[in-house]
């Protein structure tokens, strides 16, 4: 296969698969507990963390993940101090991060060039060291979603009883919440700072109009993230279009698709009840 | 022979800015009873459960729970709990109620231990328990009412506690699942022999399945131990005694203690 020929395309294709797993899988923790936008204020605090990284010659996805990893440890004390009006946390953080980034770009002029590619993402310019970073975080945060699996579920299904039985949701919190602010960081090379939120959030909804399980839902995000990233690929790669665009489109396409087919089905329902 | 005491509360005061909820309250529960807690709305219930629950601390006084602190005590999954059914989950969650009951396994499974075999099969027993081993692969935002309150408490039930705190068991269940539960706590009690503690602002229906009665309005306003036949007059009694006794208890409500 022609696309495989290519040392840029392979790297692009492992990264874009490790980012593929992560992204629905945290993904699904994040909408489950209702707190979608979260990954929109990370992505955003990550703008600062890329500007400050181009300019003091950090490698950007690292200065990202730290930044959004400190944006994701205020945005849970000011859920705390806020607490039943999580959006205000999430705006404050936002603006934070959108604020500072545009004074770190101001500084850094020069450096638009190479931050265009961060905006919207460019997983064809991955490099080698960008796919040994994604590579060793994406594993840890596997690694990490595996071990607390159970406790995420329970805390996502019931937080006051997770509470109550004992879990440590403090900690579970906050470990997921930089759990979250790296699988962000990590992805803003594939599709983006803009885009990031549609590639953790769209096969997750995607995935629970169909699925009838915890483990059904979280399989089915990963399958439709994955397709997502490998169609995407493929068809940036065959018709020239932006991959990170071409990713979340696909997301969007597969996402009507499973609306539609869940719409005929009820009307199939409905037909074969009257029928007999 | 004296029984373990499960719940010691002693002298227990709780304030919120400056607003007594609960005023000097003493009240021991031994292993094996099962306490009613009623009384009026804003007597201080919820408060109550939430100070044995640990989740909040009192302003004076002490409540120990398992012999520490209440908000101290560390196996929390001795504590089985039942919330309210209207501050539950959201219908829409993908999970299946084998999925949620094996939930309730997890504090005492413990961080990073996954859920073994024999967890799995205790799980399949509480499931038949609760009379809901057909209904384990179903989603459960698809379950009736009465059918999520018995997963629920499936769920409390997995981790084997040895005291298990129901909230208003009724909110929302029709009369027959609500008997068929009370049956169901019934058989607990008698076979397991574990100390129950369960907060209704309704009497009906628990006549059989109570051992003691606490009548509470920011302090413990009557306690019963007599298995009562007549739980309708019982509440009506202890609603007038709230409106025009309002006396504190200070003699710890426990043995043989009525009003």
């Amino acid at each position: 296969m022609e696309i495989l020929q290519y040392e840029f395309m392979q790297r692009a294709l492992l990264a874009g698969f490790l980012v593929g797993l992560i992204c629905p899988i945290v993904g699904l923790f994040i909408a489950l507990r209702r707190m979608s936008m979260i990954s929109d204020a990370l992505s955003h605090v990550c703008l600062s963390g890329v500007a400050a990284g181009l300019m003091t010659g950090i490698h950007p996805i690292l200065s990202a993940s730290l930044f959004a990893v400190g944006g994701g440890l205020l945005l849970e004390m000011l859920r705390k101090l806020y607490r039943g009006y999580s959006e205000i946390s999430i705006a404050i953080t936002l603006s934070t991060g959108v604020a500072l980034g545009a004074i770190l770009l101001d500084l850094g002029k020069g450096y638009s060039a190479n931050f265009m590619s961060y905006l919207f993402g460019s997983i064809v310019a991955i490099s080698v060291d960008d796919l040994k970073i994604v590579s060793l975080l994406g594993i840890a945060i596997l690694l990490l979603v595996h071990l607390l699996k159970k406790e995420l579920f329970a805390i996502s299904f019931d937080e006051d009883h997770a509470r109550v039985s004992g879990i440590p949701v403090d900690a579970i919190n906050t470990c997921f919440t930089i759990m979250t602010a790296i699988t962000i960081a990590l992805a803003i090379r594939v599709v983006g700072i803009l885009l990031v939120s549609s590639l953790m959030i769209l096969p997750v909804a995607t995935a629970m109009r169909l699925a009838s399980s915890f483990r059904g839902a979280m399989l089915l995000s990963i399958l439709f993230g994955e397709t997502a990233i490998f169609i995407g690929v493929f068809a940036s790669f065959y018709m020239n279009l932006a991959p990170g665009g071409a990713i979340v489109m696909t997301s969007v396409i597969l996402l009507v698709s499973s609306l539609v087919y869940q719409q005929l089905n009820r009307k199939m329902a409905i037909y074969k009840g009257i029928v007999s | 022979m004296n029984k373990e005491d499960i719940i010691k509360i002693e002298g227990m005061t709780f304030t919120y800015v400056c607003h007594p909820i609960l005023n000097n309250m003493h009240l021991r529960v031994a292993a094996g009873d099962v306490v009613a807690i009623t009384g009026p709305n804003g007597s201080g219930k919820s408060t109550l459960l939430k100070l044995v629950l640990g989740q909040l601390k009192p302003s004076a006084g002490s409540i120990k729970v398992f012999g520490s602190e209440a908000h101290k005590v560390k196996d929390r999954y001795r504590i089985g709990y039942l919330a309210q059914k209207a501050t539950g989950f959201n219908s829409q969650f993908p999970a299946t109620a084998r999925e949620v009951i094996r939930s309730g396994r997890v504090p005492r499974r413990g961080l990073f231990h996954p859920l073994s075999k024999p967890d799995h099969l205790l799980v399949d027993q509480v499931l038949q328990q609760v009379g809901m081993t057909e209904f384990a692969d179903r989603p459960v935002g698809t379950l009736s009412g009465g059918q999520q309150q018995r997963i629920l408490l499936a769920r409390a039930l997995v981790s084997e506690p040895e005291l298990l705190i129901l909230d208003e068991p009724n909110t929302g269940v029709d009369r027959a699942a609500l008997d068929s539960m009370y049956r169901l706590l019934k058989e607990l009690s008698l076979l397991q022999g574990i100390t129950m503690l369960i907060v209704s602002h309704e009497l009906a229906g628990l006549g059989s399945l109570v051992s003691h009665q606490v009548c509470l309005d920011k302090h413990i306003c009557s306690c019963s131990c007599h298995q009562y036949n007549d739980p309708e007059n019982q509440l009506k009694n202890c609603k007038r005694r709230i409106t025009s006794q309002p006396t504190n208890t200070k003699e710890p409500c426990y043995g043989n203690f009525t009003v």
